[in-house]
Order: structure tokens, then C-alpha cells, then sequence
């Protein structure tokens, strides 16, 4: 990977290593993240996602290695210039809107915060919401409040764990605009999710960690470079079910995942494409055909999967 | 504005600016006195009835006499309707109407007695009396029984003890040839004054040599005063711990406590929460001691009001809420339910309530080895310095500073043991089940 200048990362792991009794949760993690980038973090769950979010919010110190958030070293004292917004929950049900933006705000020393409870709560549709108490809202509105509450702080860095979980098309269109709103603002956002369509179309660089260990990091492009064949998608005509079971393609393909009438191959080698379009002539006609680089989702599969079953 | 009184100030007013708050103000004095009050109020509805009652005197002499005591409060009560209220206050008083009948005592016999038992179990009479015609015997203790279904303790029985027994006294004496007056001087019992140690008056005056003492109320005040006074530190405390349990499980459950420590560390955070839980109790003992020496001034009874005590009471408040609110909140911070939260709190309530089950004893014996042993113990000092305190008996100034000053020392501990389980547990998915477990948090370091 290469090194961007400190001076331009938000935040900065070196060789970060964090254990809870015998179980090490992050292992030897190196991460940059340049300023006002928007950079995605995945991982299966308990890959040490959480953990790593944690030592960059200061909830968790290292045991070894340095974590450096928007210039500062690990220290006691959690930084407020750091918006954080949890997966889901996180807000006081008994408290009104506004009361519990204020007091997120206050708390991040955001003294005068009505204007900007004001100007994001008009900017994602919520102002009428204003004085209701958080528990009579929907689960997408909470959503875009608990968003709010991380952001009405203006902080420098924001964290946000899957924040468009309980959304609906139109309210996630809106809070995708918002966040690519702070990019353009020069807010450092750092995005954990589970949706690779999210990850993919939104983040400049990503992040994966699993079993506690950085496994990718870079752009897309450079990912899909680096990691994996490309794809052969085709779609056979109709009432013509390929047989991928023959034995001729054990040589070639990797594995075939089914989305609705096309087939994603993945081969062996990119070499192998012909000799695959070959073998699936003689079974039908083929409709349509064309080579992919693998998505994210695929690369994601790839890596979690064997392991996934050695576990089971 | 720093950001602990920012906590401080929003657990504040979560706690007080809720309609739960207000009920449970309300509720719990009326759930713990609520008798004192509901025993005169049903009184007044149970009494009022008339009663009637067969009077068989053997002596000839006290049928008329009793007969006519009976008119003269039947009329009373009938006429002076504030008379009859001030009557039902007492809760042995059920103002009924007795309405004495008198039956020849030579046509009294045991067919009588049955047939009038009868009666009584069927509801048609309520007593009979039979009053021995040597009843005036000084040589003999004849027995003059009072027949009824109704309890020992029944008005009417009460009464006519009352009125029966200055009447014999008398008549005895006559018999005797003795003057009654002076009989009744002479057989008057001793009554040792409770009276305060002396003190040097500020105007001597030529009997009392300059010295005073004040006599020591003897009635249902002079144990009801502390009792209620450890009652309101009872709830002061409990008003103000329960919230912090459920505060800290709905920061854990909602993953509040993931936000927040990302703005605070857990130290202030735990601080904050604590100074807002402090100045709620205060809240809660100012309206109660407000309104209870309104009251006691209505009733002209703020006599009975310590004011003297408040700045202990404020003393052991504070630090009986911090000990207790650290505890909750720790164990709030372990559990994701409040179900799980019983049966770590069972110990808890044991130790907070042990005020309660010895306060009878510290009442009668508030210099006694046990009340002085258990207000110098930190969990029940809080309640039990105030109850001994609240009995108007001079206690060394030294047992409360001492008390304080554990109490003080203790707090301190138990806010640290607290603040350590709860960084290990708010961050944590599961719940501790057992009281081990609990303790077990406290040995374990917090992840940092």
C-alpha cells in the first residue's frame, strides 16, 4: 500500500494489536485513512471490525502498536472532533428529538447547537419530528436522528456502523447524499458495513478485516485487481439448465453462483474462459455472455466462505 | 459547561421531569403510611352504628349510672359533629350510639344467657353485661363479663371498663368507710416523668435555682417521629437508586454507553451520573420535608419536627446515595433485563432494609449495643444514625462523625468497585447471572 503523508491522514494504525484474555480480536492492523476520503471497513461479524472501530473512538486503548486520530496519539480523553453513530441503537427513547441532539452535542462540545440541529433536521426531512420523543419514531427515522447526533457536532471524523440499516429506498437515497455532503465538506467518514452495493458505490477506499487481521485495503479498483480472476457471466436460453457438475469444468472454474437467469463463473484461470464458453455450447445455446471483474461481494465470499466452512 | 454537570444535568431531569417520578413521590409515602391515615377513614365508615346492649346489674347501684353516661355520649355525639370527627381520629374511636337496655337481675338466669347468646349470633343484639351483685365485696375479685362476638378491644367493651371502674373504686371505698378522694390519691400509680438531663437556664428564677430540663414526650410520636424520619431516608435513597439501575441497563441495552464513552471517559461519565442522581435526592427530601412541616404546622405539631437534624439527615443522604445509587448502577451496567437484575439486587435490598426490621429496638434502646453497632456499619448508617438521632436522645457526637467518616471511606470504595464493573460491563453483550459473577467483575480489570 502506499504511505500518504501523516499530515494528510485522519487516522493512522501501526502494527495495532488488541487481545481480550487469550483471544485476539485485532491482530498487527495496519490502516491509513486519508482525510476526506470516505473509507469502508468490512468483515464477517466478529472479524474485529467493532474492536478496531473502538481503539479509533479511544474506548480501547492497544495493547501494542500506535493509533493516531486526526493528528493525536492515543490519549485518556475521548476527542471531540470524532462523530460516532452505532449500529441501530444508541439514542434515549424517553427523550425528545431535539433534547437528545442537543445533549449528543453538548457533550462534544458543541455549546450552541440549535442551528445545525435546525439545518440537519430540515437537510434529511425530520423537522417536524422535532418534538416527538425518540420512541414514537420509525426505526428509519431513529436512524437519521442517531445520524444527526453523530454529525451536528461538525466533527473532523465521523464512524458510522451501518448506517443505512432500516432504511427505505428514498430515506437511504437521502442519507447517501448526506454523507457524500460531509465528503465534500472535507469530513473524514469512515463507513462499516455489510452491504457491498453500499461499500462499492460509495466508499473511495476499503478496508477488510477478518479473523483480526487486515486482509484488504485499497481502492476498488486496485482490490479487483489484485484479488481474484475476473468473472464469465452468461445466461443460456430458455429451458436450457447448465450442467456444471460435468467433469471437464473441475479443471476450470472455482465456483458458480446463480442470480436469476445469468451465471457468475468464477474461473481458475482467465485462460480458461474459452474453453468454458466451449463446454457450455455443447449443453445449449448461449444467450448472452461476457466477462466481469469480480464484485466486492465476490471477493468478500471468496475470502470468508472456506473458513466459514471449516468452522461449521 | 464542563461535561460532567452536562451528564449530571440531563440524568437530573431525566429522573425528576418524568410522570413515573411524580407518581412514585406520591405513591410511596402513601403505600408506607398509608394506615395511619386509612384506619380512622375506615373507622368513620364502619362506626356510627347503634349497638344495643343488655345491662343486668346485680348491684342495683349501676345500671342507672351507666345508663345515663351512655345518653350523655350518644347526645355528644349526636349534637357536636366536629366533636364526632375529632373522635375519629382515633382510630379506636368508632363513635357508635349505645343504646343500654336494664333487665331485673333476679329474672336473669342461664335460659337467659342462651337465649341472649342467640341473639347475639344472629345479629339481633350485640352484648349483654352482667354485673355480680358482690361487686362491691372487698373481700372477693367477682368477675363482670362483658358477652359479645365483637373483639376484646371493641369500643363499647373499652367504654364501659372506662366508666365502670372510677364507680366501683368509689363505692368500694364508701363500703370501707374511707373517703374516695383520698383513696384514689392514695392508690394513683407511679409515673416515672422521662425528663431530658439538666441544663443551665438563661433567667434563673428562685425555684428552679437556674437550672431547667425538659420533659421527654411520652405518646405514639415519640416513636412514630423517628421511624418516619428513617422511612424518608428510606425513600430518598430508594427514589434515587432505582433509577440509576434502569439508567445504566437502557445505556447498555441501546448501546447509549458506546456514544457516550466515545465523548466522555467512563470516570466522567460515572461522575456525571452520580451528581445528578445526588441533586435528585436532594430534590425528593425537600419536598418531602417541606411538606411534611406543612403539614406538622397545619396540624400544630411542628414541635415534633427536628430541624436541628437536617444537616445530618443531608449528610447521610448524600452518602447513602452515592453508596447505594454506585451499587445499582453497577449492577444495572451488568444486566440487559431487569429480571436479571433481581436476583444481584436481593442482597442489596437485605442489607438496605435491616434498619427496618431492628428499628423498634433502636427506637426503645437507642444507645444499645445493637444500634449503635448497626449505625457505625456504612450500608445501614444512613437510616439507622437518623432513627437514633430522631428519638430526641443525646447521642455521643462522636458515634455520627465516626459513622460519617465510614460511611464516607466506604462510598468511596464502593464507587470504585462499581466504576470498575461498570467499564467492564457496559461495553459487553451478556449479563452477569450470579452473585459471583458480579464479583468476579470487580477482581477483573476493564479492557482499556
Amino acid at each position: 500500500m502506499s504511505h500518504t503523508p501523516s499530515s494528510d491522514l485522519a487516522v493512522s494504525l501501526r502494527c495495532v494489536t488488541k487481545c481480550f484474555g487469550s483471544q485476539t480480536a485485532v491482530n498487527a492492523v495496519d490502516l491509513e485513512i486519508p482525510q476526506g476520503s470516505i473509507h469502508g471497513i468490512i468483515g464477517p461479524n466478529g472479524s474485529g471490525k467493532t474492536t478496531t472501530l473502538r481503539m479509533i473512538l479511544r474506548i480501547y486503548r492497544p495493547d501494542s502498536g500506535t493509533v493516531t486520530v486526526l493528528g493525536k496519539d492515543l490519549g485518556e480523553a475521548a476527542d471531540d472532533r470524532v462523530g460516532y453513530l452505532p449500529e441501530e441503537r444508541g439514542l434515549y427513547h424517553r427523550m425528545k428529538v431535539r433534547d437528545v441532539l442537543r445533549y449528543f452535542a453538548m457533550l462534544k462540545g458543541h455549546h450552541r447547537p440549535d442551528r445545525d440541529i435546525d439545518r440537519w433536521l430540515e437537510q434529511l426531512q425530520a423537522t417536524e419530528w422535532s418534538h416527538k420523543r425518540i420512541e414514537q419514531l420509525s426505526k428509519g427515522m431513529a436512524q437519521k436522528i442517531q445520524f444527526i447526533a453523530a454529525v451536528v457536532a461538525n466533527p473532523r471524523l465521523v464512524i458510522l456502523d451501518e448506517p443505512f440499516s432500516g432504511l427505505d429506498p428514498v430515506n437511504m437515497e437521502v442519507l447517501r447524499d448526506a454523507v457524500l455532503e460531509l465528503r465534500r465538506q472535507g469530513t473524514t467518514v469512515l463507513l462499516s458495513t455489510h452491504d457491498m452495493d453500499v461499500a462499492e458505490q460509495m466508499c473511495d477506499r476499503i478496508f477488510m478485516i477478518y479473523k483480526g487481521k487486515k486482509v484488504l485495503d485499497g481502492t476498488l479498483q486496485e482490490i479487483q485487481a489484485d484479488y481474484g480472476e475476473p468473472i464469465l457471466r452468461i445466461k443460456m436460453a430458455q429451458a436450457v439448465t447448465p450442467n456444471f457438475q460435468h467433469a471437464s469444468f473441475s479443471q476450470l472454474i472455482d465456483g458458480v453462483t446463480a442470480n436469476g437467469p445469468y451465471y457468475d463463473i468464477r474461473l481458475k484461470s482467465n485462460e480458461g474462459r474459452y474453453a468454458v464458453l466451449k463446454q457450455l455450447v455443447e449443453q445449449g445455446d448461449i444467450e448472452h455472455f461476457e466477462t466481469a471483474k469480480p464484485t466486492l461481494h465476490d471477493i468478500f465470499v471468496r475470502i470468508a466462505r472456506p473458513s466459514a466452512a471449516e468452522d461449521n | 459547561m464542563n461535561k460532567i454537570l452536562i451528564i449530571a444535568r440531563r440524568e437530573y431531569l431525566a429522573m425528576v421531569a418524568t410522570k413515573t417520578f411524580l407518581i412514585t413521590l406520591v405513591m410511596m409515602p402513601v403505600l408506607m403510611f398509608g394506615g395511619l391515615i386509612l384506619i380512622p377513614t375506615l373507622s368513620k365508615i364502619t362506626g356510627g352504628q347503634t349497638r344495643s346492649i343488655m345491662v343486668v346489674d346485680g348491684t342495683g347501684k349501676l345500671g342507672d349510672l351507666l345508663k345515663t353516661a351512655a345518653e350523655a355520649r350518644n347526645k355528644t355525639i349526636a349534637e357536636n359533629q366536629s366533636a364526632r370527627e375529632n373522635q375519629s381520629a382515633d382510630p379506636m374511636n368508632t363513635s357508635d350510639i349505645f343504646d343500654l337496655q336494664m333487665v331485673d337481675a333476679s329474672t336473669f338466669n342461664d335460659e337467659t344467657r342462651l337465649a341472649w347468646s342467640d341473639d347475639i349470633r344472629n345479629g339481633r343484639l350485640y352484648a349483654f353485661v352482667e354485673i355480680p351483685s358482690d361487686l362491691f365485696s372487698t373481700k372477693t375479685l367477682p368477675t363482670t363479663k362483658f358477652v359479645s362476638q365483637d373483639s376484646a378491644i371493641s369500643e363499647a367493651r373499652m367504654w364501659m371498663e372506662a366508666v365502670l371502674d372510677p364507680l366501683v373504686r368509689q363505692e368500694k371505698a364508701k363500703s370501707l368507710g374511707l373517703d374516695p378522694q383520698l383513696v384514689q390519691l392514695a392508690t394513683s400509680p407511679l409515673r416515672l416523668s422521662p425528663t431530658m438531663p439538666y441544663e443551665q437556664s438563661q433567667t434563673s428564677d428562685a425555684t428552679g435555682g437556674g437550672i431547667t430540663a425538659k420533659e421527654k414526650p411520652f405518646d405514639l410520636s415519640t416513636f412514630f417521629a423517628p421511624f418516619g424520619m428513617m422511612m424518608l431516608m428510606f425513600l430518598v435513597i430508594f427514589l434515587a437508586a432505582q433509577p440509576m439501575l434502569e439508567s445504566a441497563m437502557e445505556e447498555k441495552s441501546q448501546r447509549i454507553a458506546e456514544v457516550l464513552l466515545g465523548s466522555v471517559t467512563p470516570s466522567q461519565l460515572m461522575t456525571g451520573k452520580l451528581l445528578g442522581n445526588v441533586a435528585a435526592s436532594l430534590l425528593v427530601f425537600s419536598l418531602y420535608g417541606i411538606g411534611g412541616y406543612v403539614i406538622a404546622v397545619r396540624q400544630d405539631m411542628q414541635d415534633l419536627i427536628p430541624l436541628h437534624l437536617v444537616p445530618w439527615f443531608v449528610v447521610f443522604q448524600v452518602l447513602g446515595v452515592l453508596f447505594f445509587s454506585s451499587i445499582f448502577m453497577a449492577i444495572g451496567a451488568s444486566v440487559r433485563e431487569l429480571k436479571e437484575a433481581q436476583s444481584l439486587l436481593l442482597p442489596v435490598w437485605l442489607v438496605m432494609m435491616l434498619p427496618m426490621m431492628v428499628w423498634f429496638i433502636a427506637v426503645r434502646d437507642p444507645l444499645g449495643p445493637v444500634s449503635v453497632s448497626l449505625s457505625l456499619f456504612p450500608p445501614s448508617a444512613p437510616m439507622m444514625n437518623i432513627l437514633r438521632m430522631g428519638t430526641g436522645t443525646t447521642i455521643p457526637l462522636w458515634q455520627p462523625i465516626l459513622s460519617s467518616i465510614l460511611l464516607g471511606v466506604s462510598t468511596a470504595g464502593v464507587i470504585w468497585m462499581a466504576g470498575r464493573v461498570y467499564r467492564t460491563s457496559m461495553l459487553r453483550n451478556d449479563s452477569v447471572k450470579t452473585l459471583a459473577q458480579f464479583i468476579q467483575r470487580i477482581a477483573v480489570p476493564a479492557p482499556k
